[in-house]
């Protein structure tokens, strides 16, 4: 044991971890981006927003693969013309998806007129299931600032929690340290919704802290309550798929379990609301 | 071209994990390509060398895509090293020894990241998460570390002999 500690790199790689874990500790909180990170991720950026939608192509690329029979393989490879033609519609049907995407987010920001909003797009995921967070190519060159919150077409998709000159990270509302005051927009009852961490991609929410007697079904819709200063009133969270049993004395016990509105496996473009009309007004 | 294969090899890595993967995955089971990499290059280059891409590498990733920074950089670092130990030994050559310490260094990593989301709050089931997240993709991750490790080794052939020759002198 002690040859060990006398093992030089052995010790300096124990050295680094120490400091590592420090680090990772002290930037688990709320922070803000070093202008080396901001630099890091502005270099990085371009690349990476060609990289993510590339991936679309190589995804749409895979599924035909998989979804082809033999015959229709054989065909291809016989017939170099149609092979072309389906070129031009794969290109067509991804610029017609784009712009059914787009619109629905342009007419979210025409319904949605008391917010103004900055569109950008999701260029990169972090590792695994154990953290929600995803990167968008829009910083401070954008307005972006931290705590602004994210939503696209279908509801709530997160806040932002780190700004960079040309990128910000978002942590969506299903991350498990994630929590949003909210209320059952039928009966007016406010709660707290929470991210789950399951293995699989089945994410769902925890609904928390509704008064005693409450009164949930499901299909009931969640909305944002506007409390606090991150998430503005009457945004959608999710709809309850499931109510718990009422349990007496057990503030801590959940009331439901949701499903978010937002389709967080297919999150290709967000919305950061930057500030509200009224704001826009007095300026 | 031979020289720029490492780089490459890193860039393809993080398209992967920070793209690629997040959208295409079997009920959110994915391999890790960055830990093949450098784990790869742990066994052909060394300790020292290992380490250090993996270090570089992992704050690469938490600045760009993770919650907190230093978690993976920790992973990675001790993943590059770890492969590392078995370099210039005989029995490198097997892409064994590169998928065993993939194994080992994937859960590792894996339970870096438990440890940090229970600190931060979250809960979950050690056991459900174990079954159906980490040992899935830990057997993805070694099943794409022997490829990589036998195309790295070939792309890194020169420098690595060149290195055993000073080795031995």
């Amino acid at each position: 044991m002690r040859g060990l500690f006398k093992n030089k790199p052995f010790v300096i790689m124990l050295i680094a971890i120490v400091l590592l874990g420090i680090l990772a500790f002290a930037t688990s909180g709320e922070r803000s981006v070093s202008w080396l990170e901001s630099t890091v991720g502005a270099v990085v950026q371009p690349v990476q927003t060609f990289a993510s939608k590339a991936s679309d192509s190589i995804i749409g690329f895979f599924q035909r693969i998989f979804k082809t029979t033999d015959a229709d393989k054989a065909l291809e490879q016989l017939s170099a013309r149609l092979a072309q033609l389906e070129g031009v519609a794969e290109e067509n049907e991804k610029l017609r998806a784009e712009n059914e995407r787009l619109k629905e987010l342009l007419n979210y920001s025409g319904v949605s007129s008391d917010y103004t909003f900055v569109t950008a797009a999701v260029i990169g995921n972090s590792q695994g299931i154990w953290f929600d967070v995803f990167t968008i190519n829009a910083g401070r060159n954008k307005g972006i600032q931290k705590d602004m919150a994210v939503v696209n077409a279908d509801g709530l998709v997160g806040r932002i929690t780190e700004v960079g000159a040309t990128w910000s990270k978002v942590t969506s509302i299903i991350d498990s340290s994630t929590e949003v005051s909210v209320m059952v927009d039928r009966t007016r009852d406010i709660g707290l919704t929470r991210g789950t961490l399951t293995a699989g991609d089945d994410n769902m929410l925890e609904l928390y802290f509704l008064a005693s007697g409450y009164d949930l079904v499901p299909g009931d819709v969640i909305i944002t309550n506007g409390m606090g200063s991150v998430y503005p009133r009457g945004i959608t969270v999710g709809t309850v798929t499931e109510v718990a049993r009422r349990t007496e004395g057990s503030s801590a016990d959940r009331n439901a379990v949701l499903q978010p509105s937002v389709d967080f496996g297919h999150l290709e473009e967000v919305m950061v609301i930057t500030g509200t009309g009224e704001e826009e007004g007095e300026e | 071209m031979r020289r720029a294969a490492l780089p490459i090899a890193l860039l393809i890595g993080i398209y992967l994990d920070s793209i690629l993967f997040c959208r295409l995955n079997i009920s959110g089971i994915r391999p890790d390509a960055l830990l093949a990499v450098v784990v790869s290059a742990g066994v052909l280059l060394g300790s020292v060398k290992g380490g250090l891409l993996g270090v570089g590498i992992g704050l690469f990733m938490d600045v760009l895509f993770g919650k907190c920074v230093g978690l993976s950089a920790i992973a990675y670092m001790v993943a590059g090293a770890a492969g590392g130990m078995f370099y210039q030994k005989f029995y490198a050559d097997n892409v064994i020894v590169p998928a065993g310490v993939a194994a080992v260094s994937a859960l590792l990593k894996e339970h870096i990241m438990m440890l940090a989301v229970r600190l931060s709050g979250g809960t979950f089931s050690y056991a459900e998460m174990v079954g159906a997240y980490v040992l899935p993709s830990m057997l993805l991750t070694v099943a794409l570390t022997m490829p990589v490790h036998v195309i790295l080794k070939r792309a890194l052939a020169r420098q690595v002999r060149t290195e055993h020759r000073a080795g031995r002198a």
